[in-house]
């Protein structure tokens, strides 16, 4: 995980993929399993055939 | 209380139908000395629950990425970056910012395309929109 969580912005480094050559418009979503903020883990095949499911990424700063 | 902000209010309209809006909560993008960078699960917890409290949006589930950032990785590691998933698990838009105007503008795209299959109306537009913003 060095790398990922860099210290400070400067230590950013240019490993990250192409954001546009990843999971592709058409293309299936990457599955996840990830916990909410009660530790109940939420998957996005639990809303296959159910819901469409907006997906926002962020952080504080 | 702040304001209700904008990505909220599209979810407020959309909630009843049938679209689950998600927050996955990331590394901090531009760490420093009141938000570091994340060491452990119980702290990128702690730092998401404080992001619920700053943000006001406490009526969106936030999930919170393994500390490695898989999920986010998997995604393109894009700090502010947003996905629609449609109900076969298939990317319906992305966008490199979350801009919840556009969001709304697919949402209703989805919707409609959801009635027209519904009366079995033909669907003859099948392309990929791309836009500079």
């Amino acid at each position: 995980m060095s790398g990922y969580n860099y210290e400070s912005f400067g230590q950013c480094e240019i490993s990250a993929p192409d954001f546009w050559s990843v999971a592709k418009v058409g293309s299936p979503a990457p599955k996840f399993s990830l916990p909410d903020l009660d530790g109940n883990l939420v998957s996005l095949e639990s809303f296959a055939g159910k819901k469409h499911v907006v997906l926002e990424f962020g952080s504080i700063t | 209380m702040g304001e209700v902000p904008p990505l909220t209010q599209v979810f407020r309209q959309y909630r009843q139908r049938d679209f689950q809006f998600l927050i996955v909560y990331t590394r901090e993008a531009h760490p420093g000395e009141n938000y570091p960078h994340h060491e452990s699960v119980e702290q990128k917890l702690s730092c998401a629950r404080k992001l619920r409290e700053l943000d006001h949006v406490d009526e969106i589930p936030i999930l919170v990425d393994d500390v490695g950032g898989a999920s986010h990785t998997a995604y393109g590691q894009l700090p502010n970056m947003v996905y629609l998933i449609d109900r076969d698990g298939r990317v319906n838009y992305k966008s490199d910012w979350t801009d919840a105007q556009e969001i709304d503008g697919v949402c209703a795209s989805l919707i409609r395309l959801d009635e027209m299959k519904a009366k079995n109306v033909p669907i003859i537009r099948q392309g990929i929109s791309q836009r500079l913003h």
